[in-house]
């Protein structure tokens, strides 16, 4: 019988090992079928005396990570890092033309539609970036076309945040309180594009999760 | 990069410490661990464990568990084993492996494979004269 401290032990192992194969971004249904697994060796050995420990070692996530390699499993292209740097860097120009405008006393034709034409000159930038960096990863055009939508939204709904927190400091120029507002619009913009992959992702996993587990 | 000068150079007694003698064997096994493994099942199908406890019966006891298991699901994959859920007296069902047809064909060429290369090793190293190798004449014979 398996007394309460091995289920535990059992259960934190399964925990580490599945953050594990999440981080790794496996399919579902892949996912599923190593957690299982695990959990069948795990519960013999424990029956058998072996603690998960003594069994798996002291680097679970090590484990967990060499397992989900050998087992050749699919895991989802996000590609989250490459897509945040990729867009970041297309909307690099766009966020130093802003600066230069605010701070540098740049001076921009048709002032009173600067900050639309900069927040467009920025999103399109990324967008571009993005559709002709990363062109070969799949569901690139639908990745495209949802930032697009999310992250102007996003833009939308964190200009009056970021009006607020400016209020907060009497609209403060002091290179803190700007460097802070950047990093809430970063934050929104950075959420929204990491979103829109999701969504574009979204009939990928389905189509993955119908096709035969290679676990 | 790596120094691979002994940090004794010349010294018998560093020539082969024991941390440098499991390193070797480690990765000398890396190459031939799927073929002892077919080797283990094909004589009698187990679950993973059991596996590392009869590897580490016959002297192979640094490989452990956390290398066996991931190593069984590659091979599974590949199909050259095969599980099966097995019900066991002392608990829950036990995931019991077995080589698949094409894993005992494989396990087939990989022996042939493994004969023919200990040979030419063991032809290359046969002559191999530690005494003279070690001799001040054979030391001054290398000096530039």
């Amino acid at each position: 019988m398996t007394s309460a401290h091995t289920a535990n032990q059992i259960r934190d192992a399964l925990a580490i090992a599945e953050r594990q194969w999440r981080a790794m971004h496996i399919v579902d249904h892949e996912r599923a079928a190593l957690a299982e697994d695990l959990h069948t060796e795990l519960t013999g050995a424990v029956a058998d005396g072996i603690s998960p420990r003594q069994l798996l070692g002291d680097d679970i996530r090590e484990f967990a990570r060499n397992l989900a390699v050998e087992a050749g499993v699919t895991r989802i292209p996000y590609e989250n890092r490459r897509l945040l740097r990729t867009a970041a860097g297309g909307a690099a120009p766009g966020v130093v033309l802003g600066w230069l405008s605010m701070f540098g006393g740049l001076w921009l034709p048709g002032a009173p539609f600067s900050y639309p034409v900069l927040a467009l000159t920025v999103l399109v930038g990324a967008l571009v970036a993005v559709r002709v960096r990363m062109a070969e990863v799949p569901q690139i055009n639908r990745t495209v076309a949802a930032m697009a939508l999310l992250v102007s939204l996003a833009g939308i709904l964190v200009t009056p945040v970021i009006m607020g927190f400016a209020s907060l400091f009497g609209y403060s120029t002091a290179w803190v309180v700007v460097l802070m507002e950047m990093a809430i619009a970063a934050a929104a913009v950075g959420g929204a594009t990491l979103m829109a992959r999701r969504w574009a992702m979204a009939p990928w996993v389905a189509a993955a999760a119908r096709m035969p587990s290679h676990v | 990069m790596r120094d691979m000068t002994p940090a004794h150079a010349g010294s018998p007694a560093s020539v082969a410490s024991p941390v440098d003698g499991g390193d070797r064997q480690t990765q000398l096994l890396r190459g031939v661990l799927d073929m002892c493994l077919l080797a283990l099942l094909t004589e009698q199908p187990t679950h993973g464990y059991d596996l590392v406890r009869r590897l580490g019966a016959i002297g192979l006891d640094t490989i452990s568990y956390g290398t066996i298991y991931p190593l069984l699901t590659r091979m599974r994959r590949l199909g050259l084993i095969a599980d099966e859920r097995v019900e066991s007296p002392t608990g829950p069902p036990r995931k019991v492996y077995a080589p698949t047809p094409a894993g005992r064909q494989a396990l087939r060429g990989w022996v042939e494979q493994w004969r023919e290369f200990v040979a030419i090793i063991d032809a290359t190293i046969a002559d191999v004269s530690f005494e003279q190798a070690d001799s001040p004449e054979a030391e001054k014979g290398r000096t530039p």
